[in-house]
């Protein structure tokens, strides 16, 4: 009985509030007024009339309702009750996938010089292609510049790394891979 | 003009041979490349440099680095807001000072070159 006595208070209370000042039109917050000094009164009132009873151990045991009035007054000290803030009624929006992002692993792939693919390994599929064909730029990158061949060829970007080296006359190795993990392929090509 | 002037810097580090800008399309903007070097081979490897990055870039290897190791010499490219800035050295160089180098040179230089301005340096 005693509870729902602060709810009508409550009640009564928002309601005068609420036709007295202007509140937004959106539908999604709504302000909750429950003055501190009705909430408070209706705590003390039923605070005076519940006595803790014993059980039988001789312990002290709450009786129901003045648990319910110490949620009451635990829910009374948040600011969203305090009749100053608003709050969003609405469920929150549901959690969203993370965006794709590129494979945290390193693939490597071993390719003849007529673009066979004899290895592969790791996330990336384009890699034998793509390596193969870094190389045979940079072949003749080289040659227009007056070189023989091009032993390596390295592209470092801001979150990962790709290289093509030659490995022996007939075959190509290209590794390529989050820049975390590529530390020993930029040093060994003096990028680090 | 500030590009050329800008060039002559990275030729004061010691192996640096020659350098030369490329535009993001492969065309050459700027070069201060030794008078053995033929223009028209140095426009066909500027589109190629450009074509490696795009081929990473397409591939998410964003390439604001790059080094060719060609054994005697290395060429190292490093991209910048409009276009890259390619540098031809010897094996031996020091390689910290010449990739800080050039990135300041990059830092400097227009965004808006004229394509094809030849630099006897």
């Amino acid at each position: 009985m005693k509870p729902a006595v602060i709810e009508r208070a409550r009640e009564s209370e928002s309601a005068a509030q609420r036709s007295s000042r202007p509140e937004p039109q959106t539908g999604v917050v709504r302000k909750a007024v429950v003055p501190e000094a009705v909430l408070s009164r209706a705590v003390l009132s039923e605070e005076g009339g519940s006595q803790p009873d014993l059980s039988v151990d001789g312990e002290p045991r709450r009786s129901r309702s003045s648990r319910i009035i110490a949620k009451s007054r635990s829910s009374a000290s948040r600011p969203s009750l305090s009749g100053e803030g608003w709050r969003c009624l609405d469920w929150p929006e549901p959690p969203q996938k993370p965006a794709a992002t590129e494979p945290l692993r390193a693939s490597v792939a071993q390719v003849d010089m007529d673009g066979r693919v004899l290895r592969h390994s790791g996330p990336h599929a384009w890699l034998p292609e793509a390596g193969e064909f870094v190389h045979r730029l940079a072949l003749l990158v080289a040659q227009g510049l007056g070189f023989d061949r091009c032993r390596a060829a390295t592209l470092r970007g801001t979150r990962s790394v790709l290289s093509v080296s030659e490995a022996g006359p007939s075959r190509i190795v290209a590794v390529t891979g989050p820049s975390d993990l590529m530390n020993n392929v930029l040093e060994k090509s003096g990028l680090e | 003009m500030i590009a050329t002037r800008l060039l002559r810097v990275l030729a004061d580090i010691a192996g640096v041979t020659g350098s030369f800008v490329v535009s993001p399309d492969g065309e050459l903007s700027v070069h201060a490349m030794p008078d053995d070097q033929d223009e028209q081979e140095l426009m066909l490897t500027a589109r190629r440099v450009a074509r490696i990055l795009q081929c990473g870039a397409a591939n998410g290897v964003q390439g604001e680095e790059a080094l060719f190791d060609f054994g005697a010499g290395k060429l190292l490219v490093r991209e910048f807001i409009g276009g890259y800035l390619c540098v031809l050295c010897e094996g031996r160089v020091e390689m910290r000072s010449l990739r800080l180098t050039a990135r300041l040179v990059a830092r400097g230089m227009p965004r808006d070159l004229p394509v094809r301005e030849a630099f006897a340096g």
